[in-house]
């Protein structure tokens, strides 16, 4: 009943594709001028999971946001389905670090909070919430608050108001940054699942190589100063994936070599 | 498949947390607070030391009977003074102008803190001076107040409302001039159109300064009308124990002390709760 919710104007199969073109930004910091993004570009298929890999610098996180429409680029394009970016959409929906709940909504208003502008009745919406509440597990949480839930659980309701509006386009700001390993491996999993139930295109901004090379169709990885791609791998094994896979471990080699060789250029 | 994976997952997860003693079942079960009825007889502990105290001295004769009165005469003019229906009629007055100079005074404390808060140029060219009129105590307006607008009912609440315009102008100044910018991108992520921006993400997160800024006014606004009712006043609390005074009758006096004291407190003391039931959150969430 609620997969039957959707955004005007409905979701096209073949939604969620990005062209990157010609990126660029500079920030003034403490009088100095620093390149975020030097002449960026990339492209990814609707449908694709990418992920954004990169020392802190490199601009990745400043990339997200202007996918996201909450900063632009002082010049170059963004083309998320053959519309340039100029706001943020609900047809791109983001997963901050640190989670954003609002801290004094239940994590149910939190998520239903993301179906505000969205068209539908009550009926409707609330079982899209229920719908998703379940779907990342936390049936039984729905009057919490978010002072009362675990890094792990607020990262889950925070990924569930992420879902809410069905966004073609979703971007993950190192959505699992701030959790303890055990949990962080099991939202993997999870995420796995939910980008292959809702068919969505991914973006994940992470630090850890080796979450990309698991999750990820294509692994980006950018260094700083000024902030670019250096290279891009393609992940090409079939999920799901084991990390002891010698093709996983020699990826890993190579992306974590390849950053080293970066940090040694800088320093 | 997939579904397998999440209950997996969120029953390691929840028993991960239940070890660490975090989360939602943690705080729940938690017991470690005294009850609401053993927190009320700690409470009283010291006021019962205080009458012990207060018996004693007046048995030893350490003052003279005209100043510091029998405790239990003091409880019986108390009983005497709520049978006959002043105490209640002079609460109601004082109750009566405390809640319109709140409404008045805190009113415009918070519409002129959101404007200080929100306009930049108001804030640095009227503020200076609305603070500086408001750092001259109530009492210092008095005489002035006086004669302006005469010894009658105007003068109480003009009072109590400047008393209360500070805290709350503060309170919303601060709320807005602090509150967590983080949470502007959600709403523009969420394409939250301005109004319910305004409501649902930025009023809530200046509502626990607003009402801190309430309980600060309220307990100020009750200590100056207090005083306002000494000075001129043929009503309320203030009178009474003016009254009290000037017949020589100190037991009237420490009727209407006590009773000034226990319902300041009781005041006080429901506004937080009320405070604890909204904005709970804020006592909790690290922002």
């Amino acid at each position: 009943m609620a997969d039957s919710l959707t955004l005007s104007p409905p979701k096209k199969l073949d939604a969620g594709s990005v062209k990157i073109a010609d990126v660029s930004k500079t920030f003034r910091v403490e009088g100095r001028t620093v390149h975020a993004l030097d002449s960026v570009s990339l492209s990814i298929e609707a449908g694709e999971f990418i992920s954004i890999v990169g020392p802190s610098g490199c601009g990745k996180s400043t990339l997200l946001r202007f996918l996201a429409g909450l900063d632009g680029p002082d010049s170059g394009r963004i083309i998320v389905d053959g519309e340039a970016i100029d706001r943020p959409s609900l047809r791109r929906g983001i997963v901050f670090q640190d989670h954003r709940l609002l801290p004094w909504f239940s994590v149910e208003k939190n998520i239903g909070l993301s179906l505000h502008s969205v068209s539908g009745s009550e009926v409707e919406k609330r079982e899209r919430v229920q719908y998703l509440i379940d779907l990342v597990g936390l049936t039984g949480f729905e009057k919490a608050l978010p002072h009362e839930l675990s890094g792990g659980m607020s990262q889950r309701a925070a990924i569930a108001r992420g879902l809410a509006p069905r966004p073609p386009l979703l971007l993950l700001d190192e959505p699992l940054g701030a959790l303890d390993s055990l949990t962080r491996s099991h939202l993997q999993d999870e995420l796995l699942a939910i980008w292959e139930r809702e068919k969505c295109t991914v973006v994940m901004v992470t630090h850890d190589v080796e979450e990309a090379i698991y999750l990820s169709d294509r692994v980006v990885v950018m260094e700083p100063r000024p902030g670019r791609i250096s290279q891009i791998f393609n992940i090409r094994n079939a999920r799901p994936r084991y990390r002891d896979d010698p093709e996983f471990v020699t990826t890993r080699r190579e992306i974590t070599e390849l950053l080293g060789s970066q940090k040694k250029k800088n320093h | 498949m997939s579904d397998v994976t999440f209950k997996n997952a969120v029953l390691v997860d929840t028993a991960f947390d239940r070890s660490t003693g975090r989360g939602w079942r943690g705080i729940v079960s938690a017991p470690s607070l005294p009850s609401w009825t053993g927190k009320a007889v700690l409470g009283l502990v010291i006021p019962f030391l205080v009458l012990a105290l207060w018996s004693y001295a007046v048995r030893q004769e350490w003052l003279a009977e005209q100043i510091l009165p029998d405790p239990r005469l003091v409880y019986e003019t108390t009983l005497d003074l709520l049978i006959t229906g002043q105490l209640p009629a002079e609460l109601a007055v004082s109750l009566g102008r405390v809640a319109s100079g709140l409404a008045v005074g805190g009113g415009l404390g918070l519409l002129f803190g959101l404007a200080f808060g929100l306009f930049r140029p108001l804030d640095i060219y009227v503020a200076p001076t609305v603070r500086a009129i408001c750092l001259v105590p109530s009492l210092g307006w008095l005489p002035f107040f006086m004669l302006l607008f005469g010894i009658g009912e105007a003068l109480k609440i003009i009072l109590i409302a400047k008393t209360c315009f500070l805290p709350l102008m503060v309170g919303a100044y601060e709320g807005i001039r602090s509150r967590p910018r983080k949470y502007d991108d959600v709403a523009r992520a969420l394409e939250l159109p301005w109004f319910a921006r305004v409501r649902l993400v930025v009023w809530p997160s200046i509502l626990p300064s607003i009402l801190t800024g309430v309980r600060q006014a309220l307990s100020r606004g009750w200590k100056v009308l207090i005083l306002v009712e000494m000075i001129s006043s043929a009503a309320g609390l203030g009178y009474l124990m003016m009254w009290g005074r000037k017949a020589f009758q100190l037991d009237v006096v420490f009727a209407t002390m006590i009773v000034i004291g226990l319902v300041g407190w009781a005041l006080d003391y429901g506004l937080t709760k009320f405070q604890h039931q909204t904005t709970g959150w804020s006592f909790k969430a690290a922002a």
